[in-house]
């Protein structure tokens, strides 16, 4: 009994940890960033390797992936995508712009960093980031899964 | 039938950025669409005015990140040519090539979008291993994949020795022939062509009452190209062909795309072969005389705008910027009526959006 | 003793676990294999499993304005539906009894699905449901007649409306696949059309409809609608090596049982191909295909049988 216990919650973070699905929203970056991500999917660096899979959903989404600032606009719908994500969830934000405001700090129109909104799990700062820096963020993001 | 409005965006994936659709259907057909812009408006133009010229260079470059270069082409032209510096022919050069390189990156990013906007997720997974190549050698002499850094107010930052010059020679015989290989799967797939031909039609009319510009106005059969027609940085010393086609639909745009990627590692070639010797850049003083200037350039998308107004100190007084995507954007509602619902992806995908370039 | 021997048939071999892990298994060799022809590396072996079991622990959330039982009743009962088809395709194995027209109660069980699915979409408040939805009953009256149509042709050469029937006629004159390459491949993109894949994923197309019916539901429901569609593929599968490749049952049981395997992975090899390589069909496209060129087909290919 005592060792069903033990073995159920492993099981539960081992599928979590070797199944991470992202789902990604710019929520006001420079493109930058965006290009770098969708090349993760392409045959040069290929996250289904790590059973990571780009969802068009919110409902089927893990870890929410933000590239950018913040900008007004975009706020309330990045905290409604946030909402619609199921538990457990995390947040990645990806590029300097995301993770402080990068160049555009002191605009007028952005907040300055995801996590002026949301709770930000981690940040990989790089403006661009380079692919293989995105999948480290992801990689680390999901070894810190308890 | 009721009426069904399908919003797309601001989140959708269709997208890669957020710009939102309401598209209203009866049945599978569109009958009515409007569109919403500003969700990446962040306010650079007036952030440039805060800032001094030479800051500036490295906000400009992430207006987009997709045309990084050629933003900054334009922006440095503009003050090169208040401030009446000469650059080196050298360095004008070495822009030219960035430029190119950048077009081949860009066209071949777009060919996956349409690619996996229309199902056929094995041609976006092709053509953006083959745009590895391209930013392999972008990040080979710049040091970045996407935003290179390259130009600074006098010419650029970096120069190519004999190494760098036959690397990039080597990459481009090698991406020549996987583009070609590319132009004829799309060519010869039938159902490539069932997806886009016929769709997302515009007229030599439509374009010149919308202004439409970039590869969508040459695919409408309007013979129209800043490099050619006003020459910048060192394309006046270049051969340049323009294509163009007649039909105006999706399938021409993209046919018109990959001929530009051949035509853009063309010139590429022209200038490692022709690339004069010299300096790369002069110094150029902070401070910018009173004046203002317009400066143009031929992006990926089409002719991109800068107007710039200095008032004699370190800080630009009024920056304006127009990218080719809104003058673009614009005949989307035209393209998407009475088009099926299934289409609208391979329309919206077709006109090659860049949401970051329109809303600054 | 008996009872427990049963029991075991049943649930574990060759009954319910060994079918849903031979589901997973085919999904994930569905994935690699795209992945491969697409130049990547794809997941590793596992993940199919990783996904179900995350599905399954996540969240359950349903927006407001749909039917909660209806929600969590379709999946079960469409996975139920094919499950049931599972028993009478046996897995290798013969196990039930094959009775007179079972064929068409596995037709039946296998187009219960896409009917659920339909209504999954209509009972969800999203306009992607309700489109997808809609999307996926028009293409059903498409693929539906034609996968009919042509799995006939192996009724009328074989004379037999059960699957055992099929199955021993072909031990005699030789498996159907050559002498009715035809109607084989008609079959398959019928196939096709039920499963939902490329180059018929008109209704989940993912750049227009997000993910179709299923865009609202999350978590166990997710993960069960997913498992019913990997359900669905190897069943589907088998049942194309049943009634196109019955001669497999010449070779004994361990010689049959693996026989039957290599065929089903390359028929899978067949539909990821297919998969890689076309672009998505536009609905009156499609509907278009099927109505004016690929029925026709099937149903000269039938009177073809029929007169000789
Ligand atoms: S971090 Fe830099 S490159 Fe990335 S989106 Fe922000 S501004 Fe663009």
């Amino acid at each position: 009994m005592e060792k069903n216990k033990a073995i159920l919650p492993n099981i539960l973070t081992w599928a979590r940890k070797k199944s991470p699905w992202i789902l990604h929203f710019n929520s006001g970056g420079c493109n930058g960033c965006d290009i770098e991500l969708l090349s993760l999917l392409t045959p040069s660096y290929d996250i289904e390797r790590f059973g990571i899979l780009n969802e068009a959903s919110p409902r089927h989404a893990d870890i929410l992936v933000c590239t950018g600032p913040v900008t007004e606009q975009v706020r309330p719908r990045l905290k409604r995508i946030y909402d619609q994500i199921p538990e457990p969830k995390w947040v990645l934000a990806v590029g300097s712009c995301s993770c402080s405001g990068g160049v555009f700090s002191g605009a007028y129109n952005i907040l300055g960093g995801i996590d002026k909104l949301l709770p930000v799990d981690m940040y990989v700062p790089g403006c661009p980031c380079r692919p293989e820096t995105i999948i480290d963020g992801i990689i680390k993001l999901v070894e810190s899964i308890q | 039938m009721t009426r069904i409005v399908v919003p797309i965006g601001p989140q959708h994936p269709l997208l890669k950025e957020p710009i939102s659709f309401l598209i209203s259907l009866d049945g599978e057909r569109v009958v009515n669409s409007s569109l919403r812009l500003g969700y990446v408006h962040r306010g650079i133009e007036k952030l440039a005015q805060q800032r001094t010229y030479v800051q500036n260079v490295y906000l400009i470059e992430r207006i987009c990140g997709i045309c990084s270069h050629i933003h900054t082409t334009t922006y440095c032209q503009a003050i090169e040519t208040l401030l009446g510096l000469d650059v080196p022919r050298r360095g004008l050069y070495i822009r030219t090539l960035l430029c190119e390189l950048e077009r081949i990156h860009s066209h071949l990013l777009w060919l996956g979008v349409l690619a996996k906007n229309i199902g056929l997720d094995t041609i976006f997974m092709y053509s953006w291993r083959d745009r590895e190549i391209v930013l392999k050698m972008m990040e080979e002499i710049s040091g970045g994949r996407v935003s290179h850094a390259v130009n600074i107010i006098g010419g650029v930052r970096i120069d190519l020795d004999a190494d760098r010059l036959t690397m990039l020679e080597s990459g481009l015989n090698d991406l020549n022939g996987r583009v070609e290989e590319l132009i004829g799967t799309i060519e010869r797939d039938r159902s490539f062509a069932a997806r886009t031909r016929g769709i997302g039609k515009l007229t030599l009319e439509d374009v010149k009452s919308f202004c439409v510009v970039g590869p969508v106005a040459r695919a409408s059969g309007l013979d129209i190209d800043l490099r050619r027609d006003a020459p910048y940085a060192a394309y006046h010393e270049l051969e340049i062909e323009v294509p163009v086609m007649n039909e105006g639909d999706v399938w021409a745009r993209s046919m018109i795309r990959m001929r530009e990627i051949l035509q853009a590692s063309r010139l590429a070639k022209q200038i490692i072969r022709t690339l004069p010797k010299g300096p790369v850049s002069t110094t150029a003083p902070r401070k910018v005389p009173p004046g203002e200037v317009v400066s143009r350039a031929e992006a990926p998308r089409g002719e991109v705008f800068y107007y710039l107004r200095s008032n004699g100190s370190q800080q630009p007084e009024r920056l304006k910027i127009r990218t080719p995507t809104l003058t673009n954007l614009i005949t989307l509602p035209e393209q998407l009526k009475d088009v099926q619902m299934a289409d609208v992806s391979a329309v919206i995908a077709g006109v090659d959006l860049c949401i970051a370039c329109a809303d600054r | 003793m008996n009872i427990l021997h049963m029991l075991f048939e049943i649930l574990i071999f060759p009954g319910f676990a060994f079918v849903l892990f031979t589901a997973l298994f085919f999904h994930w060799l569905d994935r690699k294999l795209i992945a491969r022809f697409q130049g990547r590396i794809g997941p590793p072996w596992y993940q199919p499993v990783a996904d179900l079991i995350k599905l399954f622990s996540k969240e359950d959330i349903l927006p407001v304005g749909t039917n909660e039982v209806f929600a969590t009743l379709l999946p079960l009962v469409s996975f139920a539906f094919v499950m049931t088809a599972s028993f009478y395709l046996p897995f290798a194995v013969p196990t039930t009894q094959s009775f007179e027209g079972d064929i068409i109660v596995v037709i039946f069980l296998l187009s219960m699905p896409s009917l659920l699915y339909f209504l999954a979409g209509w009972i969800t408040s999203g306009v992607y449901s309700i489109l997808g939805g809609n999307r996926s009953l028009l293409q059903y009256f498409s693929y539906e007649v034609l996968f009919l149509l042509a799995i006939s042709g192996t009724v009328i050469t074989s004379g037999s409306w059960s699957l055992a029937g099929i199955r021993s006629a072909q031990l005699t004159s030789g498996s159907y696949f050559l002498p009715q390459l035809l109607g084989f491949f008609l079959t398959v993109s019928g196939l096709i059309g039920k499963l939902k894949r490329d180059p018929y994923d008109i209704p989940k197309a993912k750049s227009e409809m997000v993910a179709g019916p299923l865009t609202e539901f999350s978590g166990k429901k997710l993960g069960l609608w997913q498992l019913t569609n990997q359900l669905q593929t190897v069943v589907g599968l088998s049942f194309l090596v049943h009634t196109y490749f019955g001669g497999y049952w010449q070779m004994g049981t361990v010689g049959g049982f693996f026989t039957f395997y290599l065929l089903l992975i390359l028929l899978q090899c067949l539909l990821s191909a297919i998969s890689a390589i076309y672009a998505r069909f536009r609905i009156d496209q499609l509907i278009r295909l099927n109505w004016y060129a690929l029925i026709p087909l099937a149903l000269i290919h039938n009177l073809f049988l029929v007169l000789k």
